[in-house]
């Protein structure tokens, strides 16, 4: 991951890891030239591939070339949005810290920036709603959809306890059960008619040794919800640093692999607190007005700057 | 509605017909409400056995120039091609049509369940024509009612001297004056009403008593129909001007209709400028865009970075804006106030502006201000929160 170091006064910098990993956003730059309608994959575990897939994704986003998945209508609908609080053990079992010396785990850190999230999407409009799942080995749901924000932090708050989980997570399952939560608007043409909602999952995995997949089986319908116009799958992915006895490159690629129609917003974070609550920040964008994420620009430039 | 299907089920089968198109359908005149029906009695001499409905005759409202006609109106079941006859109660007899105008009621076609409407239409243009007539006596009355023919702004006028004792003018004169009004520059969002309600037409209607004949008391009101209320705001119809002493009714029709676009043109212009300043703002700041209000622009929000910094933006749009100025609401990504729980927020309501501006000079501007203000902001989110 390469982050770039903090260098504000207030800002919690913390020393980069060794191992670099490429961030979608720079990974693209790399392979340009990769056929626009190649189909992301998901399988291997090459940077090349993970960078096929985001090259990839960029071309169907540029409009002049043609987007592959029809583009809904830019209007701020409510969202049902569905957040999957990862309770695994690997999410007490390690800390990290800020500048000022305090520690939290990635457990503490997430609950901390839904809280956030939840209360200034609320903010920004009232008919939002929000629902809980926290994921084990299989998915629990905690708070059916609300949109009172306290509400659903008293639930959040109250979860404490992990658990062992083992290698692998089905994300097919995941998704299925979102789906019987929340079913999809049936609009005929897409394009042009407003839904009265959509879905968004956000998902917030925090395993490092264990790899979200779907079984054979399964595939076809995974594949069919992720390319629902009205569901979105939005990612922040906290894990340990890249290491010989980890996985978290091959888990990152698996929650890329994930974004289907290019328009999900994914993001990662080992152990820069700063980090995790920007990420969180720019999670806050409704996906049907945002930019695609590989057109986001947040730096604000004084005036002597691009005009 | 609960008593139209009440006195619906009480008339024969033969004469409802009729009159369930004259719930549905009866909107004559310049109408502030629809027509309505009651008392219904049968004309028959005997109750058949089997108890059905056998209700021939009622009563119908007509809403007439700010009053309320009652007419009867009797058929016969027993002779169901026959057309019915009227009793115009409250006119003591001086309301006498001469019938070769009512073209509906001499060729009744009694197969026609329209046939009713139309015929209280014949009716009522006479009986408008006879309300005409009357005002003659009384020159002031006449002076306001043709100088009215013709004019622009008014689309139709009732008038009607009341249910008076002949000769005199103890209750006030209406003229009932129909104002044209064009919804349709507003956008669609203003315009809505709750799914349940049928909007029906925009109606914009000038009700003006006239206490004496020579004109020196007279009261306008407004009525404007649910769908023109809910566009232009509800309290518009008291906001009149004032009907000048000594005025008359060519002068003050126009302003009112005047009052009545100018609160249009309001409306669509502020609808306007709001848009433009939104769309110049996800313009300026596209790579930051949250979410905005796609339908009214009445808000926006942003995320925003400075220096590794990042923070969220909120600008809510007054109702008065361009004259007021839009609030910013900058807030922290990192920290929630102790003191409530809520993220730390900083409310910013002063800040150089120009309502003259164009949106994109706001724009440009306004990245200015946050620019210089959020190195202060920074500050004082950190010091006072404590991760």
């Amino acid at each position: 991951m390469s982050s770039s170091a903090s260098t504000t006064d207030e800002g919690e910098v913390l020393p980069e890891s060794e191992i670099e990993e490429p961030a979608r956003q720079e990974a693209e730059d790399e392979k340009k030239d990769t056929p626009r309608d190649e189909v992301p994959h998901g399988e291997s575990e090459e940077m090349n591939s993970l960078a096929s897939t985001v090259s990839s994704s960029q071309d169907s986003q540029d409009s002049s070339d043609g987007t592959i998945h029809a583009l809904l209508p830019k209007v701020n609908c409510p969202e049902k949005i569905v957040i999957c609080l990862d309770m695994s053990k690997e999410m007490t079992s390690r800390h990290v810290s800020s500048r000022d010396g305090s520690k939290f785990s990635p457990l503490q850190l997430t609950k901390r920036v839904i809280e956030i999230f939840v209360k200034t999407k609320s903010r920004m409009d009232r008919r939002h709603q929000f629902a809980l799942l926290v994921l084990h080995d299989t998915p629990t749901l905690v708070t059916d959809f609300t949109n009172d924000p306290d509400v659903f932090c008293e639930d959040l708050r109250a979860q404490e306890d992990t658990e062992e989980c083992q290698t692998t997570f089905n994300v097919a399952q995941l998704l299925q059960e979102i789906i019987q939560l929340a079913p999809l608007p049936e609009i005929e043409e897409v394009e042009l008619i407003p839904p009265p909602y959509i879905v968004r999952v956000l998902l917030l995995y925090g395993r490092s040794h264990c790899l979200p997949a779907a079984p054979e089986d399964s595939q076809q319908m995974l594949s069919e919800l992720l390319l629902s116009p009205h569901l979105f799958l939005d990612a922040l992915y906290v894990h340990e640093p890249p290491a010989d006895d980890n996985q978290s490159i091959e888990i990152f690629n698996a929650i890329c692999d994930l974004d289907r129609k290019c328009l999900s917003y994914v993001y990662e974070v080992a152990t820069n607190v700063t980090m995790f609550h920007n990420h969180m920040a720019k999670l806050l964008a409704h996906p049907l007005q945002r930019p695609a994420q590989s057109d986001t620009y947040y730096r604000l430039q004084s005036n002597e700057d691009v005009a | 509605m609960a008593s139209e299907q009440a006195v619906l089920k009480q008339l024969h089968p033969v004469v409802r017909p009729y009159v369930e198109s004259v719930l549905k359908k009866g909107n004559v005149g310049i109408s502030m409400g629809n027509l309505r029906i009651s008392d219904v009695k049968s004309g028959r001499p005997t109750v058949t056995q089997n108890k059905e409905p056998c209700g021939d005759r009622f009563k119908v409202s007509i809403p007439f120039a700010g009053n309320s006609l009652k007419w009867e109106v009797i058929f016969d079941s027993s002779q169901p091609s026959n057309p019915p006859d009227f009793i115009f109660l409250g006119e003591n007899g001086d309301f006498d049509p001469d019938i070769d105008n009512l073209q509906h009621l001499t060729q009744w076609d009694p197969k026609n369940p329209d046939s009713l409407v139309s015929v209280l239409e014949d009716l009522l243009r006479e009986y408008r024509v006879y309300q005409r007539q009357l005002i003659e006596g009384y020159s002031r009355l006449q002076f306001e009612y043709s100088s009215l023919q013709g004019i622009e702004a008014c689309e139709d006028v009732e008038v009607h001297m009341g249910n008076r004792l002949p000769g005199t003018l103890d209750t006030p004169v209406n003229f009932l004056i129909s104002l044209p009004i064009d919804l349709s520059p507003i956008p669609q969002y203003l315009v809505r009403c709750l799914p349940q309600d049928d909007p029906g037409e925009d109606l914009a209607v000038l009700l003006t008593k006239f206490h004496n004949a020579e004109g020196s008391r007279v009261t306008p009101q407004l009525f404007l129909s649910p769908k023109v209320e809910h566009a232009l705001g509800d309290n518009t119809a008291l906001r009149i001007p004032r009907f000048p002493t000594g005025g008359c009714l060519m002068d003050y029709v126009p302003q009112v209709q005047d009052f009545l676009q100018k609160q249009i043109d309001h409306i669509v212009e502020s609808y306007q400028r709001r848009r433009e300043y939104v769309a110049a703002f996800i313009s300026r700041f596209e790579g930051s865009v949250l979410e905005y209000d796609a339908e009214s622009f009445t808000k926006l929000s942003l995320v925003l970075e400075w220096n590794e910094f990042f923070f969220v933006l909120h600008i809510e749009l007054p109702s008065r804006f361009p004259q007021d100025m839009p609030v910013f609401t900058f807030q922290s990504c990192y920290y929630l106030s102790k003191a409530n729980g809520e993220p730390y927020i900083s409310v910013q309501k002063s800040y150089p502006y120009s309502p003259r501006w164009t949106g994109e000079e706001m724009a440009q501007r306004a990245k200015v201000f946050i620019l210089d203000f959020i190195p202060q902001f920074q500050k004082v989110s950190v010091s006072s929160n404590k991760l």
